[in-house]
């Protein structure tokens, strides 16, 4: 189970409020189909995914990020519970999509470049500590179910 | 071995001129020490490590993340050989220093979340998909030689 001191929960949320979901979403799972291809195979019935220019523009993708990071947003308001909020999600992943959950270490990742790209100075690396931390934990959460 | 596009080449030297390396290095090296803590260890005689702020201003770090980013400017001089180039560094690395390979990733990483929070316009998925590949390829290259 992760743990986030009181100090870093309030630097997660503090940064969270000023994030755009909407858009950041789109913009991290784009990033991860373009700089990670192999998840393409995930999105087969996406649409046009043949260029980097196509990925970030294809309505499903931002429709799709923007969902996934729905669920993150929820995820961050149940810290101290990952595993029980992910629980589902965990099975889904494994049982119906077939996902790798190494891909979730992928994505964490990107999530945290997008962010960083996006508050520049201000993704300190306290706060870039604290959000490593948040997306392994999310990880594992989401890998949690997995047999 | 890992194959760039004359594209990806251009895009990489391209973000490199404009890289500070002596700012950069620091805050990288700095990073990895505050958002995976336990690559301290390596670090014993760098004096105080305690907190974020002593990392960050760490006379040490400054000059040792100097050091290391412009040994990965070599990376991008020589991007077809990046086996031949860090061959010595990855003896070194395992027979003198003893570091776990996995760390090379780890910054890798750091030095993508870094030039993300510095680029942010030019930091675009392709960008961010030619450093990737490029850092996961130099993290193999020094841990080629490891046994």
């Amino acid at each position: 189970m992760v743990h986030l001191t009181g100090e870093e929960k309030g630097i997660v949320t503090g940064l969270w409020g000023k994030v755009n979901v909407d858009e950041v979403g789109g913009e991290a799972l784009g990033r991860l189909l373009v700089v990670y291809p192999w998840t393409q195979r995930f999105f087969d019935s996406f649409g046009d995914l043949s260029s980097a220019a196509a990925v970030m523009g294809n309505a499903k993708v931002k429709a799709h990020g923007k969902k996934v990071l729905d669920s993150f947003s929820e995820g961050l308001k149940n810290l101290d519970n990952l595993k029980g909020t992910f629980a589902k999600l965990s099975e889904l992943h494994c049982d119906k999509l077939h996902v790798d959950p190494e891909n979730f270490r992928l994505l964490g990742n990107v999530l945290v470049c997008v962010l960083a790209r996006n508050f520049g100075k201000d993704f300190t690396p306290q706060v870039q500590a604290a959000y490593q931390k948040v997306v392994v934990g999310v990880a594992t959460a989401l890998a949690h179910k997995y047999h | 071995m890992v194959h760039f596009t004359a594209e990806e080449k251009a895009a990489v030297a391209n973000l490199w001129a404009k890289v500070n390396v002596e700012v950069a290095g620091g805050e990288i090296l700095g990073r990895l020490l505050v958002v995976y803590p336990w690559t301290q260890r390596f670090f014993d005689s760098f004096g105080n490590l305690s907190s974020e702020t002593a990392i960050m201003g760490n006379p040490k770090v400054k000059a040792h993340g100097k050091k290391v980013l412009n040994s990965f400017g070599n990376a991008v001089k020589h991007m077809d050989d990046l086996k031949g180039t860090f061959s010595h560094l990855s003896e070194l690395h395992c027979d003198r220093l003893h570091v776990d390979p996995e760390n090379f990733k780890l910054l890798g990483n750091m030095i993508v979340i870094v030039l993300a929070t510095q680029f942010n316009r030019e930091f675009t998925p392709q960008m961010q998909a030619a450093w990737q590949k490029l850092t996961t390829a130099v993290a193999n290259a020094l841990a080629y030689k490891y046994h």
